[in-house]
Parts: C-alpha cells; sequence; structure tokens
C-alpha cells in the first residue's frame, strides 16, 4: 500500500478506504493519484465555493509574457458594449486618479501593430486574459521551473 | 530585488522597417535617442531597437519620434514588459 | 557580473524581435548581457494545445524545460495574442503527477483486471497487449478490436493509428472524439455541398458586417477570434452581433440582438429566416437558380438511441434517416411558410421583434452576414440539419464563398479537422472525403498504400457511442484509447460507458500523459508525450495547417502515442491478421509483419535522417532510422493532391505560419467555390460547388422535431453542459495549472435565483443534479458570468470530481452520431 508505484487503486478496495479513513483526497499515502482522488462510482462531498482573493497585491509572473492575473474581486464588473468597468480604473487617462496599473501599451495597438489613440478593441473583453485568482489550494503541484529559477540553477 | 521592484521600468523591442537607401542614416538618429539601443539590420531595412524608459509615456514619445523619421516605413512592436 | 533579471527582459526581447525580423543579433547584442549563453533562449513556433482556433505560439526552451510561451506576432490567426490558457500553455506539461512508466492492473505478479496497477516495461505492457489483442482477432474477428482517438493526434498519429486499424487488423472500428465535437458539421458539410469543412476563412471577420452566433459562447470557448469579431464590431459602429443561446454567457456582452430561445427551437428559427427571406422577396433568385438543388429530407429519424429503445421503435425512418427526394422551389417555400414569426417566436420564446431584425440582416443584399456556430449545433439531436438549415439561408440569399459572407463552422479541438476530418479517422471514412463503404475508394486508398486489393473492409466501424454500447455488450474486448478521457467525456457514463471499461472479457489500454479517470478505469497505462514533445501537425478550423517541431524530450520512459503505434505494428505478422485468400492472390506479403506492410513500403521510410532539422530532437525517427513524420505526411497527402484537398510541401510548414488547403502552385486559397478565388472552382460558373457532381449545392427542407428528452414534472429542468474559459474540455491539462484552476476550480451548478428560490436553495448550498441516469454533488452558483433562464440549469464538464456525464443522456443525431451534450431533463435537490 505504500509503494509509490501504485498510482491507482482498484475500486472496490479504494471504497473501502473510504468507509474506513472518511476521505482519501487529502492523504497523500494512499497513493490515489488522479484529480477525482475516489472511485469512479463513488461521489463525494464538494469542497465549498472558493472565495476570490481580493488583496490588492501583485503577483510575480511566471515569465515576461504571462498577462497578470486580477489581486481583487471583480464580481458584477460590467464590461458590454456600453462601458467597461476595468479600464476606468486601469485605461492611460485613469491612472493618475485610481493608482492602478497602466494596461500595457501592447493593448494600443491594432493587428497590424500599428498604435492607436485608445486601447484597442481587440483588447476590449479583458477577461479573456486576466483572471482573478481563488483561496482554492491547487489540485497537483506543478513542477514548472521558471526563468529565475533556470538562470540560479545554472549559476 | 525589491529596490528594483518598486522601480518602474519599460522593456520593449520593436522591428523598424525603413527605407533600403535611408536605413544607416535612421538607424544613426534612432541610436542617438535616450534609452534606445540597436540591436542587428539587414540590407532589406530592417533593423531592431531595443527601448529601456522608465515611464509608458516616454515609451510611447519615443516610438512617435521614430516613426516620424523621414524614410521610416513603420514600427511594429514586438515585446514588452513593464514592471 | 552576473546577469539580473532585468538583463534576461533585455535579451528576451531582443531575442524577439531579431526572431520576427527574421535575423540573428548582431554583435552589439553581446553588450547587453555579460554572459550570453546564461540568458539565451530557444524560441520556436508551435500552434497552440487547446481549441480548433490555432493559434500559433512561441515557445521558449532551455535546458529541455520550456520557460515561456506567448502569442506569435506573425501569425496571420492571433497577431500576438492568446487567452489565458494560451499564456499558461508553459505549465500544462509539469503537473507533477506526469506517468512516466507503463503501469498494469496486476495481483500476485500477474496481469488481473480487478488488481492493482504496478509498473511495468515497455516490452511487458506490449506483450500483454498483444495477448489480447491477437486473442480477440482469432476468437472474433477485427470487430472485436477497437480504438477511440482524437481531434488532438497530429495529422500523421491519426493517419498512423487509421492505417494500422483500416488496413493493418482490418477493422473500421477507429473513431475519434471528434465525433463527440464536430460529427454533425461534417454531416452537414457533405450533406450540402458533398466536400468537407468551411468554405470561408477567418479574414470573413474583418469584412462582414453582421455576426450571428448560433450556439457558440465564442467569448469563452474561441476567445482569440473572438477578439478579431469585437474588433470589428468597435471599430464599425454599422456592424451588428446578433447572439442566440439558450442561456445568457459573456458573448452577450457585445450582442446587438441578444436572444435566449428555448432548447432545440433553434430548427424552427432557422426555418423561420428562410421563409421571411422568401416573403420578403429576397431570395438571390439568379443565384439560386444556377447553384442550388432542393431537397425534402426524411423526419421523424428517432434519437441515435439503442435499437430497443421506445423512441427508436416508434420513429419512422429511424433506419433511412438520410433519405431524401427531390423538390421544386415553390414546395419549399410552401414548406417553410409555416414557421412565421408569431409561430415561431411562440414556440421559441424569442421576441418577435428580435426574430425579424436578425432575419433582415440575412435579407439585406447589402449586409455581408457570418454565421458562426460550435457545440450548439453540432451537439444536437438534429445536429446535421441544423447545419444544412443555416447553410439553406446563406445559399437562399448568394451570401457565401466571398469575403465577409460566410457560414462558418467553429472546431472544438486543436486537429478535428486536420486529423479527424482530413485523414479520416472516423470510422466510416478514408483520408480526403473517401468513405469505407464504397468499393472506389477503398481501391484507391489501397493502391495508394500499395497493399493488395481487398484488404480494407467495407463495412461501417462503431463510432464512439456504439463502441462504448459494443464494449459493455461484450463485443468489442481490445480497445486502445489515445489522447483523449473518455470516460469523463461520453454521455450516460454509469449506464454505458464504465460497464464496458470494467466488463471482465474487455482489456482496456489507455495512452495518456496524466492520470485520468479514463486511465483510472484501464487495465494498461501507456505513458505518452505531449504537445512540443513530439513534431506534430494540427489543422485548424479555417483549413490551415501547422506544424511544429520537437522541442523538449518526454518525461521518464513516455513515448509519443506515434512510436506506440508504429511499434506495436511490430508484433503482428500479415499470415496472423490477414484472411489467407488476400494472401495467396498476393504471395509477397506473406510473413511481413505489420510494421513492414504499413511504414517500410518504401514510401513512409523514403526519407532519411538527414532531412531533419538538426537544431531539434525526433525522438520516433531517429529510433525507427527513417524520418517516419514526413514519410507519413508525403504518402498521407497523395491522396488529396489534385483533388480539392491539395497540401503543400512537408518542409515549407516548417517555415510558415500554416497553409489554407488546397495549396496549389504552392499559394493557399482563402474562399472555396468562387471563381477567381478558388483554383478548382471552374471558369465560367461564378460559384462552382464541385463537391456535388453538377456543381450546385442543397438547400434541404426540414422540420422542427423535439428534443429527445425534455423537462416533465419528475425531471422539471433542462441540463446544458459545456465549457468554461480557463479549461479545455475535461480539464487534464488546465487543472494542473495552479493559477487556471485557482481561477475556476471546481464545477457548479449555475441555477437562475427565483429557481433557487422555490427549491429553497441559496448560492454555495450543496446539491445533487439527477436524472433518470444519474447523480453529481455540486454547488449551487446563481450568479457569476452565466446567466440562464428560468428552467434550465447549467454544469461545465471540465471537473474530474463531478462527473456531470453522469447525468446526461446518451442520444445522438441519427445521422452524424454526435451526442447532445446540450439538453436533457434534470432536477435539483439540496444534498
Amino acid at each position: 500500500m505504500n509503494t509509490l508505484s501504485m498510482n491507482f487503486l482498484p475500486v472496490m478496495l479504494v471504497a473501502a478506504l473510504i468507509l474506513a479513513n472518511g476521505s482519501l483526497a487529502d492523504d497523500e499515502e494512499q497513493n490515489i493519484a488522479t484529480l477525482r482522488g475516489a472511485p469512479i462510482n463513488v461521489e463525494v462531498e464538494p469542497p465549498k465555493m472558493a472565495d476570490v482573493e481580493n488583496k490588492d497585491i501583485k503577483r510575480a509572473r511566471n515569465y515576461p509574457m504571462q498577462p497578470p492575473t486580477i489581486p481583487h474581486k471583480v464580481r458584477d464588473y460590467r464590461v458590454d458594449l456600453n462601458s467597461n468597468k476595468c479600464l476606468s480604473c486601469h485605461s492611460r487617462k485613469q491612472t493618475a486618479q485610481s493608482q492602478a496599473p497602466m494596461i500595457s501599451v501592447t493593448h494600443y495597438m491594432d493587428r497590424e501593430g500599428n498604435f492607436l489613440a485608445d486601447v484597442s478593441p481587440r483588447r476590449y473583453f479583458c477577461e479573456q486574459c486576466h483572471v482573478v485568482q481563488t483561496n482554492a489550494p491547487a489540485l497537483v503541484e506543478s513542477d514548472f521551473k521558471d526563468i529565475d529559477q533556470l538562470l540560479r540553477e545554472a549559476q | 530585488m525589491t529596490a528594483e521592484a518598486e522601480e518602474e521600468f519599460h522593456i520593449s523591442s520593436f522591428v523598424v522597417r525603413c527605407l533600403p537607401e535611408r536605413l544607416q542614416d535612421i538607424m544613426s538618429t534612432v541610436a542617438a535617442l535616450p534609452g534606445v539601443e540597436i540591436h542587428g539590420d539587414d540590407a532589406c531595412g530592417k533593423f531592431v531597437a531595443l527601448l529601456e524608459l522608465d515611464t509608458d509615456r516616454a515609451l510611447v514619445e519615443t516610438i512617435t519620434e521614430i516613426e516620424l523619421i523621414k524614410g521610416v516605413v513603420n514600427t511594429s512592436m514586438v515585446y514588452h514588459h513593464a514592471e | 557580473m552576473k546577469p539580473t533579471r532585468r538583463d534576461f527582459i533585455k535579451a528576451n526581447a531582443v531575442a524577439t524581435a531579431t526572431a520576427v525580423a527574421g535575423f540573428s543579433p548582431s554583435g552589439s547584442a553581446a553588450n547587453l548581457v555579460t554572459d550570453k549563453d546564461l540568458t539565451q533562449l530557444t524560441w520556436s513556433k508551435a500552434p497552440c494545445r487547446f481549441c480548433g482556433t490555432g493559434c500559433s505560439i512561441n515557445v521558449a526552451t532551455r535546458d529541455n524545460r520550456i520557460v515561456a510561451t506567448h502569442g506569435d506576432i506573425n501569425s496571420p490567426v492571433n497577431k500576438g495574442l492568446s487567452c489565458v490558457k494560451g499564456y499558461f500553455l508553459s505549465k500544462i506539461m509539469y503537473g507533477k503527477d506526469r506517468l512516466t512508466q507503463p503501469l498494469l492492473r496486476k495481483t500476485n505478479g500477474k496481469y488481473d483486471k480487478n488488481g492493482e496497477f504496478e509498473p511495468v516495461s515497455w516490452d511487458e505492457a506490449f506483450d500483454m497487449m498483444e495477448e489480447k489483442f491477437k486473442k480477440a482477432l482469432k476468437e472474433k474477428g477485427p470487430e472485436a478490436i477497437g480504438m477511440f482517438g482524437s481531434g488532438q493526434w497530429t495529422i500523421w498519429e491519426g493517419y498512423a493509428a487509421s492505417k494500422l486499424m483500416k488496413a493493418g487488423f482490418r477493422s473500421n472500428n477507429i473513431d475519434p472524439n471528434a465525433r463527440h465535437c464536430m460529427a454533425s458539421a461534417v454531416g452537414g458539410f457533405m450533406r450540402t455541398f458533398g466536400i468537407d469543412e468551411p468554405m470561408g476563412c477567418y479574414d470573413d471577420m474583418e469584412h462582414a458586417d453582421a455576426f450571428v452566433l448560433w450556439g457558440s459562447n465564442m467569448s469563452e470557448m474561441h476567445p482569440i477570434l473572438w477578439t478579431r469579431i469585437t474588433d470589428r464590431r468597435l471599430s464599425n459602429p454599422h456592424v451588428k452581433v446578433a447572439v442566440l443561446s439558450t442561456f445568457e454567457h459573456r458573448t452577450f456582452e457585445l450582442a446587438d440582438i441578444p436572444m435566449v430561445f428555448t432548447p432545440q427551437t433553434d430548427l424552427a428559427i432557422l426555418n423561420y429566416i428562410a421563409n421571411y427571406i422568401i416573403q420578403s422577396g429576397s431570395v438571390n433568385e439568379d443565384f439560386v437558380g444556377k447553384h442550388v438543388n432542393f431537397r425534402l429530407g426524411n423526419d421523424d429519424i428517432g434519437y441515435g438511441l439503442r435499437p430497443e429503445h421506445p423512441l427508436e421503435q416508434k420513429a419512422k425512418n429511424a433506419d433511412k434517416a438520410g433519405g431524401s427526394v427531390e423538390m421544386s422551389f415553390d414546395e419549399y417555400a410552401k414548406y417553410v411558410s409555416r414557421y412565421d414569426v408569431e409561430y415561431v417566436s411562440e414556440l421559441s420564446g424569442v421576441p418577435e421583434n428580435q426574430l425579424v431584425e436578425m432575419a433582415k440582416l440575412y435579407a439585406d443584399p447589402k449586409v455581408k452576414v457570418m454565421s458562426l456556430w460550435t457545440m450548439g449545433f453540432n451537439q444536437h439531436t438534429r445536429g446535421v440539419w441544423a447545419n444544412n438549415l443555416v447553410y439553406n439561408i446563406h445559399l437562399l440569399t448568394g451570401k457565401i464563398s466571398e469575403p465577409g459572407n460566410s457560414p462558418f463552422s467553429l472546431t472544438g479541438q486543436p486537429s478535428a479537422c486536420g486529423t479527424a476530418r482530413e485523414v479520416g479517422t472516423f470510422s466510416h471514412r478514408l483520408p480526403a472525403d473517401m468513405v469505407v463503404k464504397n468499393p472506389e475508394h477503398r481501391k484507391i486508398a489501397e493502391k495508394l498504400w500499395k497493399l493488395p486489393e481487398g484488404i480494407v473492409p467495407g463495412w461501417n466501424g462503431a463510432h464512439a457511442v456504439l463502441q462504448n454500447r459494443k464494449l459493455k455488450d461484450g463485443e468489442i474486448n481490445a480497445y486502445w484509447v489515445q489522447v483523449n478521457n473518455n470516460v469523463q467525456a461520453a454521455a450516460n457514463l454509469n449506464e454505458e460507458t464504465l460497464p464496458g471499461y470494467r466488463n471482465p472479457e474487455n482489456f482496456i489500454v489507455v495512452s495518456d500523459a496524466y492520470p485520468t479517470v479514463t486511465a483510472q478505469a484501464a487495465d494498461l497505462i501507456l505513458p505518452t508525450a505531449m504537445w512540443v514533445e513530439k513534431e506534430g501537425a494540427y489543422g485548424n478550423a479555417e483549413r490551415r495547417t501547422q506544424f511544429w517541431h520537437q522541442m523538449v524530450d518526454a518525461p521518464g520512459e513516455s513515448t509519443s502515442d506515434l512510436w506506440q503505434l508504429v511499434e506495436f505494428s511490430k508484433r503482428f505478422t500479415t499470415d496472423e491478421v490477414w484472411p489467407a485468400d488476400i494472401l495467396d492472390a498476393n504471395p509477397e506479403y506473406k510473413g511481413k509483419t505489420l510494421y513492414e506492410v504499413l511504414y517500410r513500403n518504401g514510401q513512409v521510410d523514403k526519407f532519411p535522417l538527414s532531412h531533419m532539422d538538426e537544431e531539434y530532437n525526433n525522438t520516433e525517427s531517429t529510433d525507427f532510422g527513417f524520418y517516419l513524420q514526413k514519410g507519413l505526411f508525403e504518402e498521407y497527402a497523395s491522396f488529396g493532391r489534385g483533388h480539392a484537398h491539395d497540401l503543400g510541401d512537408f518542409d515549407t510548414y516548417h517555415k510558415n505560419r500554416g497553409l489554407r488547403w488546397p495549396v496549389v502552385d504552392g499559394k493557399e486559397t482563402l474562399w472555396r467555390f468562387k471563381e477567381g478565388l478558388d483554383p478548382y472552382a471552374r471558369p465560367g460558373t461564378g460559384w462552382d460547388f464541385y463537391g456535388k457532381p453538377d456543381g450546385k449545392a442543397v438547400i434541404f427542407a426540414l422540420p422542427y422535431e423535439p428534443a429527445a428528452e425534455s423537462p416533465d414534472e419528475d425531471y422539471d429542468l433542462w441540463l446544458s453542459t459545456g465549457r468554461v474559459l480557463e479549461h479545455w474540455h475535461s480539464g487534464s491539462m488546465t487543472q494542473r495549472v495552479p493559477e487556471l484552476h485557482s481561477a475556476f476550480p471546481n464545477a457548479v451548478c449555475f441555477m437562475h435565483p427565483a429557481d433557487a428560490k422555490a427549491r429553497k436553495l441559496r448560492r454555495g448550498d450543496e446539491v445533487m443534479v439527477q436524472s433518470r441516469r444519474g447523480e453529481i454533488r455540486t454547488r449551487l452558483e446563481t450568479r457569476g458570468r452565466n446567466r440562464v433562464p428560468k428552467g434550465l440549469v447549467f454544469v461545465p464538464w471540465f471537473d474530474a470530481t463531478q462527473l456531470i456525464n453522469k447525468v446526461t443522456l446518451d442520444a445522438t443525431d441519427p445521422l452524424s452520431k454526435e451526442t447532445d451534450y446540450k439538453k436533457c431533463a434534470v432536477k435539483v435537490i439540496k444534498a
């Protein structure tokens, strides 16, 4: 049972373990490596709905080109044909007042790379690239190494 | 690390396309602009400009300045990073 | 001095720009950083791993690892953009639970279907597979084996798999998960035009005056194409956007005409528009007279359930669903006349003024209209009809095959077009739109494959849904799943899928990079390379074929699907799997391995390793000793060249950002069927729908018919399933990216606040979503991005902990065999 080699347990055995241990999802030793963390035919209690992080603290990026994640709630932010709530703080004109980070200069370029007077319409729907983060813990650890880590390892 | 993170900076790279016969002149004009480095060119009239400036306003102004130089066909931003 | 982070960013900026400009940096770049070697990255291009848009991505690698990804500025598709998933591509391969060794269920050191997974060598894994496949073939024949692949297979993987199954094992029981996704679109194209895939291309988005979205939440599912439509709409105030769906979603944010309709009534709305065009005198009579035939299609065709199901017993035309008879324009006009605005408004719940406003966009000859659709049409028990009906509208008005006038079928998977459709990995297809039932087509395939006549079987293989039914019934006993997660994806998991996988008679092999629920249900798991861990090619929704190189090596003992397929073929000889009479008539094939006759046939092994780009590894080719991918591609391309499916030369695709076929004389084709734009359209025709023998497309008269299951007293809500922006399909990649998981961690049940209140439920409550087939436990969401109407709930399917396909119904379109994931009846109760 405790060898690392077993990634999955047969359905019956896992069901028995659930009865014995209550939950399998957070017990590393059980070697249930699927994201499901339970037999296919068993329904487990869904986690409580996660809360959106609302600390307004910039998060480090994995690489320079990554769009920054949103460090605050955006519930009921209206972004439609008539208005864009995000730009009311993050557009160039507004940042002096709002003290919010200005959107990148790339957002002022059209498809052909020409500069426009205002934000390019192709960048209008902010949440296609920028997403909030919640307090839900990661399901699986990531082995991704960013550039800084690789640079450190190289030196 | 913290000191660097506090300070605002913008790094951006551009491909500048210009009339081939004006390439050398334009490159020296551009190289003289503050915060600009030139990296690589070819005979067809293209070169790469690297901009390192403190504010986005300076960035946009510099780009506009490059675009206004006689013989510059267009500039296209390839990369922009701001902190 | 050590290089700083800032130096690093500068070096990156220069490297990216010089790559775009197409030259290497001058010596002056060396001044930039103290130690160039330290900060140097290798940038390469690859199409995105996710949806069918086919954005090109720049991938930075260093020390055999991906360190960064961003949208490729040189790509005409995305011009430097990518969506949030695309920006996080760097991380999809680095989940800590990557599979690195083959795993076999064992008890006491021996294979046991009820045993625990234990690591085994590739030899032992293949020994076991060989034994089980040979047993099934010997005892029951080729119908007892099956393979389930994907629109995420690379082009050559799909081609190698199709060849192995259809020619090697002589079994057409191979189908891709594109069956769940694009089969109805294929059916629509073949029926109306006689040739698959869109006539237009993404450039239409910069030309159209109006966009009508029929069951497609592009804002979340095709975000980068949505940026092009947003750009067009916001830059040009005259442009109008109409959005139709069964619930309000993010795409409605850009809608001038937002319409929520009762599920299934899209069929009536489509017919109403045709009727409006006729009644208002807006038919393009010249176009219709020259380029269109009219046919009356069979109705009452059933719901693709098991034949003994009462709905199938009752259906008049369940066994001849595809039948049709000729009719005249006048007869067609009379047929659609019953779909007037009063009737359709009442049936659909869409206000009359909105229906009229939308119909006017189509009817006005000055307005160029682009219609777009994805799963709303395709995952529909009348999916092929829905596709036919939208083409009717464009054909009546002649708004087709020219910039901006474009009925456009969007694609869900990165190579549903390139692999599933063009290669023909469906159970009834061969490359270049040919079919296994046609003896002439089989002959062509056998000749191009240099195989004896009679090798390719003439029976339609089992499609996706039928494969699961046959596994359950013990008719398919040896089964291989590659690049997909069908236990999570297929409908009616409890009753149809899981019993088949766990049927003691069956041996299930799953090739995957991660431990999915499908792997969990398997008997043997093969650790598999993904995305840029192998050389690949995908074909996107606008007929664009794109290549990439192997940029990093796969972890541990993982191998690519391609390697697995070709290596496994070495274990079978023709004498074991081909009939004696064919071998007697062709003795030169006797005693050969399938590897020799399929892949060492003088064509696939034609290109030496020296043709490879020395900058990149190529694990499979190095192992087999020839440039496998090039050989497979060139042999495959011979099917389509000269037959309106022309692909370009292999090497060019490694240099460009893809080409849209047909590629004739090195030139891609943006709009098909229009004289002057498509080299295959004959001079003097104007438009030439050459997929049909008489060059005419077909307008089909087809009715509105109800869904297979609708809400009733016991199960009082419609259930629609689908995706969310942050996750792709079953989430096996995106849920392992911490940022994407964090952004949308679990599935929820979206419900109207009034419906929640009536059930005494509140946001965040644990609820059970139940149908006649199964239930899941989830949490209730009454706000957020999807605003569903009363009477309907929406649950996304990415979450392995909440398998909504326990609840869905395996009703399919009888024509396309594609499942309707958008409509069944459920109830929601407090858990």
